[in-house]
């Protein structure tokens, strides 16, 4: 116990520098600040790839990108967007907030939490020197199909620093996770019983089951690329032997948990932030916990449902449809709740509340659209085109990056005692609202009209045309509101408002302490008799002074 | 009200962009008009589902604006609750039972459709079978008789065809929207499908498996005969190499070479002394070399000797450069 309770320090000199500090610290908050700070700064990057896409795409027959440059475009956005941005975000939320939210002193293991982190930055930046290696980087997409992954088609390095980069990133989220799970299960404060425990913290406990149970999936399928590649294996070669479905079926196992990985956390933000801006509790806490184990679950029966097209057996087929279609229940159940959640409510409209309405709004439409893709013959029409590119950027953008954006402006008081801005926080909550709808919304469109993904350009006037400059037009409005948001940081740390404990009147321990917390977390945590510890110490003192 | 002005000028842009698109037929808005019964049960399912899901939306949506607007705090302080419902059994049951029941439906429907979708009825007039190799960056067909064909595949209207489709390389995907789904063509394993075409004319497909540099370059076509023309161009086909030559040229080599062989991202090979070199030729066709693939793997002695024919006539004979 005491040594759990000591986190390592190292010597005083180094941990007083300002820069050194950081660099050396085992402290779980600055541990979440920096995963959150690096994940900001590879979004900005990814979101840059993704805007140069859009420029190439906004006319026919475009020569702003050359083509084996665009295809370098859409594989390094992809793989920095689900391994750099969402997945290594939601580890920094989980960082913060855990500990704080179950009153604990730290995680379990602040050390394997540094490596954790650094092993995240290194892997990213590894992705990103590919860009320099011979023959540039991997031009596979990010779901490096075999047998274009293998030496013959793909040469040069690009593949192989994907492989390593990706290596270390799954190490990373594996440490982590192990993290997030002793700590969620041994260092819970006195009182907190598991349907005592915040919605998120439900959250992080099964993003981390599901990344320690798909994780090690990617980490073999990846090995055996490597050997293929390095060594002169054949497992992905058909010509000797080997089998170009395996690295489907291997990379989809992991690849479709990932998604659940991305979006379950996002949804566990929610499930906080609705009732504090609801001023009521959650609606059917436990079915909402719930509901998460049951969506954990069945995304592990799922993968299957990305590679409809490959010729699998008809009963495979319809077995995989009906369990893609049993996750929609789950997720309905949430959004039901949700819903209840704000009947009747007293609802103030700060922006971590629009984003986490607009969650809502946008996350429905992503999950309909699943409905559809998952009857597997319409899946055969729109798999591989655009209306797949729509419906995953309206999960994980829709869906993960507005839970990431409504618990920024929401728990950003906590983290350094100050607001952000309501104002510019509503100009950013209406630009990418609106921006992302433009982008994504035509692509549904495209996808139904037969464009393929990842085609460099395109000949077709007419729709095409038309579908293809919305997109890049709400492209440009989103990347302004995202542009907001980082103005809205560099003001806020120059002047903005100085914030208390407890800004939000919100329920969760997290609150409890000071804005930002001391390194300690708490002085003393209270005894925890519900699901909503803060409130109930508002009304004990509200009684005790009447 | 001035709250929800972006709301508004959202949704109406949202309006904006259907409307045009309905303005000019389907709009995107469904899956291709089927030029096969295939395709028509994909736009049944695509209904149906399209039906249940938009009615979902409708209510999800309508509730969450709604309650928004109408529980809205009107400046009441955060210190004032609204009711503490922490839940509702029933309800709850309801709302997981209900989808659940919708998502029996749809399954069961396409349980009940899927049958005619990845496969064609028999009809009168019999069964061709067509075997279909995508490779870096072409499709070629081969038909019941031998005949070749790139890129554009001919099909008899009204029969029955069945599609063996293959891969030389690497994964591939076989896809004419309005004629059905899409079937991937990958190597080691032959996929297999059958449709039938119930409309003449041309209709357009591409390559849906990101497969390289080119994948964007990997259309197809797919022409559907009046059956007696049909069998008439493919016993003709069968007997013209230079045919043959040609096709292979403009849809293999033209796609990275240009169609005069003025070099694209290959290497302009018009003036190329290497096109009279015909053992130099075969070898760079059979194996391939640096970024270009080994397009000619596969093919047979006389398909090659199409294509070196037509390269010689049209780009050395008579030491000109134009065919």
């Amino acid at each position: 116990m005491a040594a759990r309770a000591e986190p390592f320090s190292p010597s005083a000199v180094v941990s007083r520098g300002r820069v050194s500090s950081w660099l050396t610290t085992v402290d779980h908050k600055r541990i979440g600040i920096l995963y959150i700070a690096t994940s900001l700064a590879f979004f900005a990057a990814g979101g840059i790839l993704a805007l140069l896409m859009r420029a190439q795409l906004a006319t026919p027959n475009e020569h702003f990108i050359r083509r084996d440059s665009y295809d370098e475009l859409f594989t390094i956005h992809g793989t920095t967007m689900v391994f750099l941005v969402v997945v290594p975000i939601l580890a920094g939320f989980g960082n913060y907030l855990v500990p704080l939210m179950i009153g604990a002193r730290d995680v379990a293991f602040p050390r394997l939490n540094a490596l954790s982190y650094w092993l995240f930055l290194l892997g990213g930046i590894i992705l990103y020197s590919s860009w320099f290696a011979a023959g540039g980087a991997a031009k596979t997409g990010w779901t490096i199909y075999a047998p274009l992954n293998e030496a013959a088609y793909s040469p040069g390095h690009g593949v192989d620093l994907l492989i390593l980069s990706l290596h270390v990133l799954t190490l990373a989220s594996l440490f982590g996770a192990i993290n997030f799970l002793v700590t969620i299960h041994r260092m819970r404060t006195a009182g907190m019983t598991w349907m005592r425990m915040p919605l998120f913290v439900w959250a992080i406990e099964t993003y981390s089951v599901l990344l320690v149970a798909a994780l090690p999936a990617l980490s073999g399928g990846l090995t055996l690329l490597l050997l293929d590649r390095q060594a002169g294996t054949h497992f992905f070669i058909p010509d000797k032997g080997g089998s170009a479905l395996l690295w489907q079926h291997v990379f989809w196992f992991f690849g479709h948990p990932e998604v659940y990985i991305m979006v379950l956390p996002a949804m566990g933000m929610i499930s906080e932030i609705l009732p504090v801006f609801s001023r009521k509790p959650i609606f059917g806490y436990k079915a909402v916990a719930l509901s998460t184990i049951g969506i954990a679950f069945i995304s592990m029966l799922v993968w299957a449902h990305h590679m409809f097209a490959v010729g699998l057996p008809g009963y495979l087929q319809g077995f995989f449809m009906i369990t893609s279609m049993a996750v929609a229940v789950p997720t309905g159940v949430k959004i039901f709740n949700w819903l209840a959640t704000t009947w009747r409510g007293n609802i103030h409209f700060d922006t971590p509340m629009l984003f986490a309405l607009g969650f809502i709004a946008i996350f429905t439409i992503g999950g309909l659209s699943g409905v559809a893709v998952a009857a597997y013959p319409f899946d055969w029409q729109v798999t591989d085109t655009y209306y797949i590119v729509a419906h995953l950027h309206y999960v994980l953008f829709g869906g993960s990056i507005f839970g990431v954006f409504a618990g920024l402006y929401y728990w950003w008081p906590k983290m350094f005692g100050r607001m952000l801005d309501e104002r510019l926080g509503k100009v950013n909550f209406w630009l990418m609202f609106v921006g992302m709808n433009l982008t994504f919304f035509p692509m549904h469109m495209l996808g139904l009209l037969g464009m393929p993904r990842r085609i460099y350009t395109y000949s077709q006037g007419g729709l095409w045309e038309w579908y293809n400059l919305v997109s890049t037009i709400g492209s440009v409005v989103m990347a302004l509101g995202i542009a907001v948001f980082f103005v809205n940081v560099v003001k806020t740390a120059r002047s903005g408002q100085r914030v208390g404990n407890d800004p939000w009147v919100a329920d969760t321990l997290e609150w409890y302490t000071t804005s930002p917390p001391p390194p300690h977390n708490f002085d003393r945590v209270p005894y925890v008799s519900s699901p909503r510890p803060l409130r109930d110490l508002r009304r004990r003192l509200a009684e005790s002074r009447a | 009200m001035r709250r929800l002005l972006p709301v508004f000028v959202c949704v109406a842009l949202l309006a904006l962009v259907c409307a045009g698109g309905a303005l000019a037929g389907n709009g995107g808005f469904a899956p291709a008009a089927p030029a096969s019964p295939n395709e028509g049960g994909i736009r049944s399912v695509y209904w149906l589902i399209l039906g249940f899901t938009g009615f979902i939306f409708l209510i999800v949506e309508t509730a969450l604006v709604v309650f928004v607007l109408r529980f809205r705090s009107r400046g009441r302080s955060r210190e004032v609750e609204g009711p503490q419902v922490t839940g509702h059994t029933n309800l709850e049951l309801a709302w997981t039972a209900g989808p659940v029941l919708i998502l029996a439906v749809i399954a069961a429907f396409v349980f009940y459709k899927v049958g005619g979708i990845r496969n064609a009825t028999a009809v009168t007039g019999g069964t061709q079978t067509v075997r279909i190799e995508g490779h870096q960056f072409y499709w070629e067909f081969v038909y019941p008789n031998g005949a070749i064909s790139i890129n554009t595949l001919r099909v008899p209207l009204q029969r029955k065809i069945k599609l063996d489709i293959v891969s030389a390389d690497v994964a591939h995907s076989w896809w004419v929207p309005v004629l059905g789904g899409k079937l991937d063509a990958i190597p080691g394993q032959t996929n297999r499908e059958s449709f039938r075409a119930t409309k003449l004319g041309t209709f357009r497909g591409q390559c849906a498996e990101f497969c390289g540099i080119q994948h964007a370059a990997m259309l197809a076509y797919v022409k559907v005969l009046p059956p007696d023309e049909y069998d008439a161009w493919v016993q003709r086909r069968l007997q013209s190499p230079s045919e043959v030559g040609r096709e292979t040229f403009q849809g293999v080599c033209a796609t990275c070479h240009g169609l005069a062989g003025q070099g694209d991202i290959g290497p302009p090979i018009a003036q190329s002394p290497l096109l009279t070199d015909r053992n130099a030729m075969t070898l760079l066709l059979r194996n391939g070399r640096n970024k270009m693939p080994a397009v000619g793997r596969t093919w047979s002695d006389a398909q090659l000797k199409a294509l070196l024919d037509y390269l010689q006539k049209r780009f050395h004979a008579g030491g000109g450069s134009g065919g």
